[in-house]
């Protein structure tokens, strides 16, 4: 018996066998998945990739201020289609209609978008396993896994695991403890997850964890005292960052804050004379951003700066996108929901670096004379927005700063 | 300044439905006050704000509120 799903919060697991039992108990195919449960999520995805039908994945507890902005009604949410059932005959047969699949399948995932509106990514299974290694050494590796189950990273891991038959250990949003005594009880060797994760547990963690072998480090930018904390707290493991976006999937990998670009991906990936990392479009899922290609290249957004001839680093991102803890953040969309709220006459919202979430949000707000502040911050800590998206520091300003041609000033 | 940090920590506590009244120098903010990343980076941003001190410059596994006092020089510890 394999474990397919263990979950570090609740406790409950799931075989591969009992897998392939919940997959052949559909009768319906759903096109747009919003789970709470990432267990019921991976269900529906593999059971889209079985039965040919392409499925869009969303984040749960999205607003329908969200969803309208993603131009889905809640109708949708609950929409289904009578399906043909799987057959099939075992956890082999999953995993060999899953390897040999054709490839003709797309699962849409959202991200944040820089007009306010989240954009739409779409992905093959080619993009999405990309990077996965499938090998007879992977076979008893345990994964952690700990980004949120409808984000591309997440992807990455599950099918890393689900390819190799590995045991899936769910941590994302589990407490410290359970996360710790998760990692023990489980045997977890392998850890992918942002640095503000490995921030998060470490105190957590009251002795070395010899059994992990793997900690790699994704989703912002790398810190190299975290990686000392990381070896110390994981000596048996290598340590290593990678760099990865929804548009692309996971790209680079280093055992250090230097990249380079690995000789299979030379000529597909270049820096361009704005020091700007560029993605060919033979790499790319589709997406609609035809503001973001130049020619036959993707422009990430992404910054580097050179250390030699061949290394540089990831060092800024030039849209105004802010990177929480992981999380792209578009703060029009953030100012766009405040201005909604009763008595605000004017606001930006713009980061303040932290060492331990890369940025936090903070909101300059102008207001009217009859509300009281207290009263407006308190609407702004309960708008219908995701967790991350909130400003946690509200500042009141008499008039916001303006450049010359009117733009806010985001400092 | 105690004060101050009390008021800090109490009202992220509390908007995460943490059922305290107050703040005592041995509360750790992970597992007594439920503090998540978030938390801490907002409890950090505040503070460097009035005390220009980042508590988490030199420790990235601050945890008891004693901690943050020592840190901040604010007297005594638990």
């Amino acid at each position: 018996m394999t474990y397919f799903w263990i979950e570090a919060a609740s406790g409950n697991a799931k075989t591969y066998d009992e897998l392939v039992e919940d997959l052949n108990r559909i009768d319906r195919g759903r096109p747009l998945v919003c789970e709470s449960d990432p267990y019921r999520l991976y269900v529906q995805v593999l059971h889209s990739l079985l039965a040919g039908y392409e499925i869009v994945c969303l984040d749960d507890g999205l607003s329908e201020e969200e969803l309208a902005r993603m131009e889905i009604s809640p109708d949708q949410l609950t929409e289904s289609f009578p399906v043909q059932p799987l057959n099939l005959g075992g956890v082999e047969d999953l995993l060999d209609r899953v390897r040999n699949h054709d490839g003709n399948w797309h699962v849409s995932l959202y991200t944040s978008g820089t007009t306010g509106r989240p954009k739409q990514v779409r992905h093959r299974l080619q993009t999405l396993t990309r990077e996965a290694k499938v090998s007879e050494s992977h076979r008893n590796d345990v994964w952690a896994f700990a980004y949120h189950p409808a984000h591309i990273a997440g992807f990455h891991v599950f099918f890393q695991a689900f390819l190799n038959r590995n045991p899936i250990v769910f941590v994302f949003g589990a407490e410290g403890d359970q996360i710790v005594r998760a990692f023990t009880d489980h045997g977890v060797t392998h850890i992918s997850a942002t640095p503000t994760f490995y921030r998060h547990l470490l105190p957590y963690l009251k002795e070395p964890n010899v059994q992990v072998r793997r900690v790699t480090c994704g989703g912002e930018r790398f810190d190299e005292n975290l990686a000392d904390l990381l070896v110390q707290a994981f000596p048996s493991a290598r340590v290593r960052n990678v760099y990865a976006s929804t548009e692309a999937g996971s790209l680079l990998s280093s055992t250090g804050q230097y990249f380079s670009i690995p000789e299979k991906l030379k000529g597909l990936i270049k820096i361009s004379d704005r020091n700007e990392l560029l993605v060919h479009q033979s790499l790319l899922a589709d997406f609609n951003s035809a503001a973001a290609i130049e020619g036959e290249w993707y422009l990430t957004g992404d910054l580097v700066e050179w250390v030699n001839d061949s290394q540089f680093l990831l060092t800024s991102r030039k849209s105004e996108m802010i990177n929480v803890g992981g999380y792209k953040v578009n703060p029009h969309e953030i100012e766009a929901e405040i201005r909604k709220i009763d008595g605000v006459k004017d606001v930006v919202v713009s980061a303040k670096e932290n060492r331990l979430v890369g940025n936090v949000l903070i909101a300059q707000i102008v207001k009217a004379e009859h509300r009281a502040e207290a009263d407006i911050t308190s609407d702004i800590y309960k708008l219908p927005l995701q967790s991350w998206k909130i400003p946690r520091v509200v500042q009141y300003v008499n008039e916001l700063s303006m450049t010359k041609t009117g733009k806010l000033v985001r400092t | 300044m105690k004060e101050f940090i009390d008021g800090v920590i109490l009202e992220i506590a509390k908007r995460n439905n943490q059922d305290i009244t107050e703040i005592s120098p041995s509360h750790s903010l992970r597992r007594d006050l439920g503090f998540d990343s978030f938390d801490l980076a907002e409890l950090t941003v505040k503070l460097e704000s009035r005390f220009g001190i980042d508590i988490f410059e030199k420790k990235m596994t601050v945890d008891a509120v004693s901690e943050v006092y020592e840190i901040l020089g604010a007297g005594e510890t638990a």
